[in-house]
């Protein structure tokens, strides 16, 4: 099912009532009953899980994976609201810290392929999770969803697997986040100007990588996680 | 101003927000360069394609992620020793694999001398293998009475069958399956004591009364409430002591705890021993937890072709699940390789719980409590150190 047009932008920045719930989310985690403060996380969690997970997701590409970071995320977030001290938006830290632990784990995993001169490897049993899988899986069959633009969607989600993991997180916070270029320096704790450097790269690296896949269509399910 | 553009020029041009005067300078270039032309014009349809794929629609979170984080950070809070440094010079790293594995050992022991038919009615021998195991695997210095005496008094042969009187209060919450009865520190700014986790422990254990649980209302979460290890006369294991390292702690029982009425070994002296002497009365509920959603099929593995056995799936994940609830009969080499199984791969704060169901719990009205409780719990969690 193709989604509406209006839906097809990237989600918008945190509005201002946004801001202000999490706000008053972080106020009752500090500093109510330990109920409320119970209820205040499940709050907050529950409004960015769908977010963090997607950001996992297409950072990595398998869902199980992309399950277990973006909870250990949560888990960081939790133990490290102390140390928030309000001056980046909240969805903005809590998207840095999701990043973090997702470019740590792609980073290991390259570590572990290169020591064991393997070919990218698949972990036993899991599935990859391509974009075009989980779309046929969850829509029914829609009229205004050609096969053409399914399979350049497919196309594009698996071009963006081929990339360095600096250069996916930067087109996933800008593309998919739709963060600007200030929040994706905080995110990634770079200057305003290379962000802006490494988006062209990534954009040019992008290109590339889809004109090599157009060559060869085989490629385009290849997975970079496991 | 230079008349050729730069890469942040083409970056603008592509993200759509170039200057008006960058822009001519941008269209002459690409006017002179076909290619260039062509390469820009296909980056800018990949971040279209890019943005078209951001519907969190497609991707929604996996159901229980939220409480599965929540869950899981209570438990760092409740083992980390920086979040809790009241205890944390009590309690030695070294201290704490020593207890890891000195519990692991007992728990293999008791599982082998249950293999090994030693189970049936001779109590001294199993008895005394048990305490070897553990006198082995601990450090002579401790404070806390060692694993081992715990366990052997657990396994003592004092398995009479009576009926406690139930106090009157464990029911005021009637139709409650669980009840809080007892706030050990209801000032938040003093901190309950392991002498005091004890001697509640110990009253407890005195009143025939089985403690299922400690609610810990420790920093950051709020809360929750985690299985614990208790040792006969209400002694409790390290964790709990981290338990007494958070910010407060209620106890809990649960009245079908306390309906199952064996004086010796009371619900509250847990051991993989006891899970199986108890599971004579009943069906064994296992549940297995760990946050390495392979283990828990790892795991049910050791038991498939098993008959009767029907996993329940409590939280899914997308492919797999992460918490699974078995039903088993009580075969000790069923519970020792799932306890193996756990000790290997389950990861920091992997447990299983055995819960027992008996037949005959009755309030001291004559109420079954069946209908509505689960009869004695039986806690066995696997404390284990991360790897490296």
């Amino acid at each position: 099912m193709s989604p509406p047009d209006a839906q097809r932008d990237p989600a918008p920045d945190p509005s201002r009532d946004t801001d202000q719930r999490d706000i008053e989310l972080v106020r009752a985690i500090r500093e109510a009953d330990p109920a409320a403060r119970a209820a205040a996380w499940t709050a907050l969690l529950k409004a960015y899980e769908d977010r963090l997970f997607g950001v996992c997701l297409r950072m990595v590409r398998n869902p199980d994976t992309a399950r277990d970071l973006t909870q250990d995320a949560f888990v960081k977030v939790i133990q490290g609201l102390d140390s928030y001290d309000g001056r980046a938006r909240l969805s903005t830290w809590m998207i840095r810290v999701t990043m973090n632990v997702c470019l740590s784990h792609l980073r290991k995993q390259k570590l572990r392929r290169h020591a064991s001169l393997d070919a990218p490897q698949r972990a036993g049993g899991d599935r990859p999770w391509t974009l075009a899988a989980s779309i046929e899986q969850s829509s029914e069959p829609d009229a205004s969803s050609p096969v053409e633009h399914s399979q350049t969607r497919r196309l594009i989600e698996a071009g963006l697997a081929q990339l360095e993991e600096d250069h996916r997180a930067v087109l996933v916070l800008r593309d998919i986040r739709g963060l600007d270029y200030r929040e994706i320096a905080e995110v990634l704790d770079v200057p305003i100007g290379t962000v802006k450097s490494r988006l062209f790269r990534a954009r040019a690296a992008l290109r590339e990588a889809l004109e090599q896949m157009e060559q060869r269509p085989d490629g385009a399910e290849e997975t970079d996680d496991g | 101003m230079t008349n050729h553009p730069n890469e942040l020029d083409l970056l603008a041009w592509i993200e759509g927000d170039l200057s008006a005067d960058r822009a001519e300078i941008v269209r002459r270039a690409l006017d002179a360069d076909p290619a260039l032309a062509s390469r820009l014009h296909a980056m800018r349809a990949d971040r279209a394609a890019l943005r078209a794929i951001a519907d969190p629609a497609l991707t929604p979170a996996p159901r229980g992620l939220v409480s599965a984080a929540i869950e899981s950070a209570e438990r760092s809070a409740v083992l980390d020793d920086d979040l809790a440094p009241a205890v944390a010079g009590r309690i030695s790293p070294v201290r704490r694999v020593a207890m890891a594995a000195g519990f692991f050992l007992v728990l293999t022991a008791g599982a082998a001398v249950l293999f090994s038919g030693a189970l049936s009615s001779q109590g001294d021998q199993p008895t005394r293998q048990l305490a070897d195991a553990g006198d082995a695997s601990l450090p002579a210095d401790q404070g806390e009475p060692a694993l081992a005496m715990a366990m052997a008094e657990s396994a003592a042969p004092s398995a009479t069958r009576e009926t406690v009187e139930v106090p009157e209060e464990f029911f005021q919450a009637s139709g409650e399956a669980r009840q809080s009865i007892a706030m050990l520190d209801d000032a938040s700014d003093t901190r309950p004591t392991l002498s005091d986790l004890t001697r509640s422990l110990r009253i407890s254990a005195d009143r025939g009364v089985g403690m299922s649980s400690l609610q810990s209302v420790s920093r950051p979460v709020g809360l929750t409430s985690l299985p614990l290890v208790m040792q006969p006369g209400g002694h409790a294991d390290g964790r709990a002591v981290r338990y007494a390292g958070s910010d407060r702690i209620i106890a809990s029982w649960d009245p079908p705890a306390i309906a199952e009425t064996t004086r010796a070994p009371s619900p509250a002296e847990v051991s993989l021993t006891d899970a199986i002497r108890l599971a004579e009365s009943g069906r064994l509920v296992i549940r297995v937890q760990t946050h390495r959603p392979a283990v828990v099929n790892a795991t049910l593995g050791a038991m498939v072709g098993l008959p009767g056995h029907n996993p329940i799936c409590l939280e899914e994940s997308a492919d797999t699940c992460r918490r699974t609830e078995v039903v088993v009969d009580a075969d000790p080499s069923c519970l020792q390789s799932l306890v193996f199984s756990l000790c290997r791969d389950g990861g920091p704060g992997a447990f299983a719980q055995f819960l027992v169901m008996p037949e005959d719990a009755r309030s001291p009205d004559g109420r079954s409590l069946a209908a509505r409780m689960r009869g004695s719990l039986v806690v066995v969690p696997v404390l284990i150190e991360p790897a490296g």
